[in-house]
């Protein structure tokens, strides 16, 4: 069989990121082998070379039109390479606040990163796919990068343990996806989702609900990646339990590559079981928001809250694809971009008071901290209003719009269940900023993580927070023209 | 653009801003240059408000010194500020009363010097944004925003109970106003499927009809948002709260203009929006401004607290303007406007006035004051002053006020307003009882007799509102004749029968979900 008859060169353009994310992960394992102990940390720098011109690369491609690539198989259109531009600023970020923390947490080995390098090109490759195999492979490959960096604490029971509970699970729900395109694929002959689509459309009523069936199968791996409930049990621990940079990481890129992922299924593999995916999903972004939330009012560790809280914000984006209109689609997109500043933001505040072994996160423990450190303080507060959303915050104006799609398409109850639910979380996100300013000033020291890179993402968490949230116009726009389904 | 040619509303938004910006790059320990800086700031942004009223045109309703520039342009959002005769004096109460707020600190805040300032200067702006907003979406943005100043405010410069005081004041408030979120979504996407068009103006929304049963559910939504920011009762409860645990300048402002932003949303949206729901829920927004006026006189009758007794006359005295608004005669919406703007000068002096003595005593309990009259003769005079102000005397500005509320009532509610004349009697009760308690009788606790009089700082930020007291006192036509054509126009709106019967209550949306395949072939 002649190789070349299937596959060009402009295949290869079509992965242009991911293609440099490799290289430079598998640069950073083999650099690593020269590098004395000391100099671990040029790991990171190249790393984060990696991401910045992965990143260069996919907003260069932006806007050049959808193609398809190795057979259809990989698809690169706008919708993705946004999404591949949540991934690699959350990558540089969590490279950002990892470098001194690895060295304090004497994990600084180059696997670290070449991890997050290739678990992100995984991520990629989910939001960028209509085949069911290559979602299958890529979420996969991506979530055993996460169990790995989740462990990676190896002197720290609760991260061995998380690692080990999000591993089980995680597989778990990796069977559920096997099974379910198994079905698929056996009722309709592809794996494709437009294919699927079709042939769904003239499916004898039989075939549709063993479709359905098939569909809930898959749904299942998909809520598990975006943790929304009723399969969110690992969130708190894992967040609680992973390395502080991972926690970020992972709070925010895999779900950004799933949520996506997630999309397409729905919107173009599902299209014809519109009716009763929105249903479906109606109860579940409901109760996503409502459990995560609620049980967020009784936490008091701030990596814990922040797990929590995740899973109401993975809530209140599937309101957005509920609400089934272009709009929600577009305001899923600019939430995932706002969420990254705001949510990467507050673990950056997480790790600057945690002690060595990764613990001392209570939130008991930011107090008077706005005092001591009044622009951290401040970040923090801008962290909190945003994740609450209040303007004129970037999380305000993410949430204004996945509602409004919400009251577009007549889902007033879930839009009214949405905002009780941002009142409710008004209450924890401002016990933070209670803790920070209002409980005196403390005169003891506090232990900090003290490191130059770590103030600076907080520092660019706060400003695109802000800067966002005022001026949503060019980011916006660019989120709603993206959606090509 | 607009009569001064130059972008005057912004320039008084924003100027705090820059102050705030300017003040965070002092040094924490310099306060007297932080106070001295934020006080100039704050002073300029009234000097610059001031042409808004030299140069306002009173002959007609339209919106003045706009200004409208794309924002989110995509989907309808723009930045259109303006004002006519109704914000015009919210606007102006706002930058008269933070300079005199801010001076009432010097003494008052010595901890975090730095960040108070800073904090009372984005809370103005956040205030100002709201009165001169005429997009719907930026006046959401303004609403919600000066919450976060305000919750700092109490929160962290408040008393022993201020953490609870302000979760409560920040809750009950997001709480209201994210209904109004939702219905102000439903009125965008309402508006553009009748008249196709994507909007947020206020002044376009203003003159649409929309169907009965969809008004009725955008009032409720609005009308909760802000009852709970006016108060009104049931809704007050955070009040007292919010205002005892305040520091001063925090209670001036939350009485002076924050409460006002309640009633102020009334007037702009819900009256001429849903005019025919207005006139559907006249009485029962009547009977519970009733209830709010004599529950708040009597709940403040037996307050041993002075502050409480104020903030309790607060529910009391917004009742009136409540009131004479939905009386829906001009009198009585310019007396509610009058009301509006004299509750903020008599109340926000009459905390400046607790204040000053609890700086000096550390008390606010009625019971251990008494004869003050002897001791602190200036200060008496200006305590009296204001509380009379505040009982409504002739002669002073509640009794215009409080005036033209019940005329205006009486002339479409004779009932109602018979009724509620009789509370005035009640404030005179609960307002000279306390009056007598602490300034005439003998000085029986000696710590007493170690009070000071006014210092020149305090003389300096008491005496323009004794000049705004006996100025509407006596000569109202200055203000009012600012307001007339805005308030008649406002009548005419709500005259309108705006429920369309050929708009259909089921619409549907444009809610296309737009399914292109990709350029894929299976």
């Amino acid at each position: 069989m002649n190789f070349l008859a299937y596959y060009s060169i402009n295949d290869l353009i079509a992965i242009a990121p991911q293609l440099i994310l490799t290289i430079f992960g598998f640069i950073v394992t083999l650099v690593d082998l020269w590098l004395p102990k000391t100099e671990k940390s040029a790991n990171a720098f190249i790393a984060l070379m990696g991401f910045i011109l992965a990143g260069i690369v996919s907003v260069m491609m932006f806007d050049s039109g959808t193609t398809s690539a190795f057979v259809g198989m990989i698809v690169t259109d706008n919708a993705s390479l946004f999404i591949d531009l949540v991934i690699i600023i959350a990558g540089i970020l969590a490279i950002a606040m990892s470098v001194n923390f690895v060295d304090r947490e004497d994990i600084n080995i180059g696997e670290y990163y070449s991890i997050i390098l290739f678990s992100s090109v995984a991520m990629m490759f989910f939001a960028s796919t209509y085949n069911l195999i290559v979602m299958f492979i890529s979420v996969e490959t991506l979530s055993i990068g996460m169990y790995i960096l989740t462990g990676f604490l190896k002197n720290k029971s609760e991260s061995i343990e998380a690692a080990m509970k999000y591993f089980i699970l995680g597989s778990f729900a990796s069977g559920f996806l096997v099974l379910g395109i198994g079905i698929m694929y056996g009722l309709f002959g592809s794996v494709d989702l437009n294919v699927i689509s079709a042939s769904l459309t003239k499916a004898a009523a039989i075939y549709k609900a063993l479709g359905i069936l098939a569909f809930m199968l898959i749904f299942i791996a998909f809520g598990f990646k975006i943790a929304a409930f009723p399969f969110h049990a690992w969130t708190p621990d894992v967040y609680a339990g992973a390395p502080t940079p991972m926690s970020a990481f992972m709070s925010v890129a895999p779900k950004a590559a799933a949520i996506l992922a997630l999309m397409r299924l729905l919107v173009v593999g599902m299209h014809p079981i519109q009716i009763e995916w929105t249903q479906m999903l109606w109860i579940i972004a409901a109760v996503t928001m409502t459990f995560g939330n609620t049980v967020a009012l009784w936490q008091k560790d701030l990596k814990r809250l922040l797990g929590y809280s995740s899973i109401s914000h993975a809530g209140y984006m599937l309101v957005g694809i509920t609400a089934a209109n272009s709009l929600g689609y577009g305001a899923v997109l600019f939430y995932l971009f706002g969420y990254l500043f705001m949510n990467l933001g507050a673990f950056s505040v997480a790790e600057f008071i945690s002690k060595k072994g990764d613990t001392n996160t209570e939130i008991a423990n930011l107090k008077g901290i706005a005092y001591k450190y009044p622009l951290i303080g401040a970040a923090m507060l801008i962290f909190m209003f945003s994740l609450a959303g209040v303007p004129p915050t970037v999380g305000f104006i993410g949430k204004y719009y996945l509602f409004s799609a919400a009251v577009q398409s007549h889902l007033y109850w879930l839009a009214i269940i949405g905002v009780i639910n941002s009142a409710i979380s008004a209450y924890f996100y401002l016990n933070v900023v209670v803790t920070m300013y209002m409980k005196g000033d403390t005169e003891g020291e506090f232990s900090i993580l003290n490191s130059g890179l770590l103030k600076t993402t907080i520092l660019i968490g706060a400003v695109g927070t802000i800067i966002f949230g005022i001026f949503p116009s060019y980011i916006l726009s660019i989120a709603l023209h993206s959606i090509a389904f | 653009m607009n009569q001064l040619h130059f972008p005057i509303l912004s320039t008084i938004v924003f100027l705090p801003v820059i102050g705030a910006l300017l003040v965070s790059l002092i040094d924490s320990k310099k306060e007297t240059a932080i106070r001295w800086v934020t006080f100039i700031v704050l002073l300029l942004d009234f000097l610059v408000s001031l042409p808004l009223f030299f140069y306002f045109n009173s002959s007609t309703y339209q919106m003045q010194f706009v200004e409208k520039v794309p924002w989110i342009s995509s989907l309808g959002m723009n930045y259109y500020l303006g004002i006519d005769g109704i914000s015009l004096f919210l606007v102006l109460l706002t930058t008269f009363l933070s300079p005199i707020a801010q001076l009432s600190t010097w003494s008052g805040i010595t901890q975090k010097t730095k960040e108070f300032n800073i904090v009372l200067l984005l809370l103005q702006t956040g205030m100002l944004g709201v009165f001169v907003s005429l997009d719907i979406f930026l006046f959401y943005i303004f609403w919600e925003f000066q919450l976060i100043p305000m919750y700092l405010m109490i929160g962290i410069w408040g008393g022993p109970n201020r953490v609870f005081a302000t979760m409560k004041f920040f809750l009950y408030t997001f709480f209201g106003s994210v209904f109004m979120l939702v219905a102000l979504m439903a009125l965008y996407f309402l508006h553009h499927a009748y008249y196709h068009e994507y909007t947020f103006n206020m002044v376009t929304l203003m003159s649409q009809p929309l169907p009965a049963n969809l008004q009725f559910w955008l009032f409720i939504a609005f009308a909760l948002a802000f009852a709970i920011k006016v108060p009104m009762w049931p809704f007050h409860t955070w009040l007292p709260w919010a205002h005892v645990e305040a520091p001063t300048a925090g209670s001036v402002i939350l009485a002076g203009i924050l409460l006002k932003m309640g009633t102020y949303g009334f007037l702009r949206f819900n009256l001429p929006m849903f005019a025919s729901m207005t006139h559907q829920f006249v009485d029962i927004i009547l009977i519970i401004s009733l209830i709010g006026i004599f529950y708040g006189a009597f709940v403040a009758m037996v307050q041993p607290d002075i502050k409480k007794l104020v903030a309790y006359s607060s529910v009391s005295h917004l009742g009136y303007s409540m009131l004479g608004m939905f009386a829906l005669t001009t009198i009585g919406i310019e007396g509610s406007i009058m009301q509006m703007i004299n509750h903020g000068i008599s109340t926000g002096a009459l905390f400046l006035i607790v204040g000053i003595v609890y700086e000096r005593m550390h008390t606010r309990n009625i019971s251990e004051y008494g004869g003050l009259a002897s001791l602190v003769p200036i200060f008496s005079v200006f305590f009296m002053i204001f509380t009379l102000s505040s009982i409504a005397v002739p002669g002073t500005n509640g009794f215009i006020g409080e005036f033209m509320v019940l005329f205006g009532t009486f002339e479409s509610h004779k009932v109602f307003a018979i009724i509620a004349a009789f509370g005035g009697l009640f404030a005179a009760v609960y307002m000279l009882t306390m009056f007598k308690r602490v300034v005439f009788l003998k000085p029986l606790n000696p710590k007493l007799l170690k009070l000071t009089d006014f210092n020149l700082r305090e003389w300096i930020y008491m005496v323009p509102l004794v000049v705004f007291v006996f100025w509407i006192g006596i000569y109202p036509n200055t203000f009012l004749s600012k307001m007339h054509a805005s308030v008649n126009h406002l009548i005419e709106q709500t005259k309108i029968t705006n429920v369309n019967p050929n708009l259909n209550g089921k619409v549907s949306f444009d809610n296309k979900v737009i399914i292109k395949k990709s350029g894929l072939k299976g």
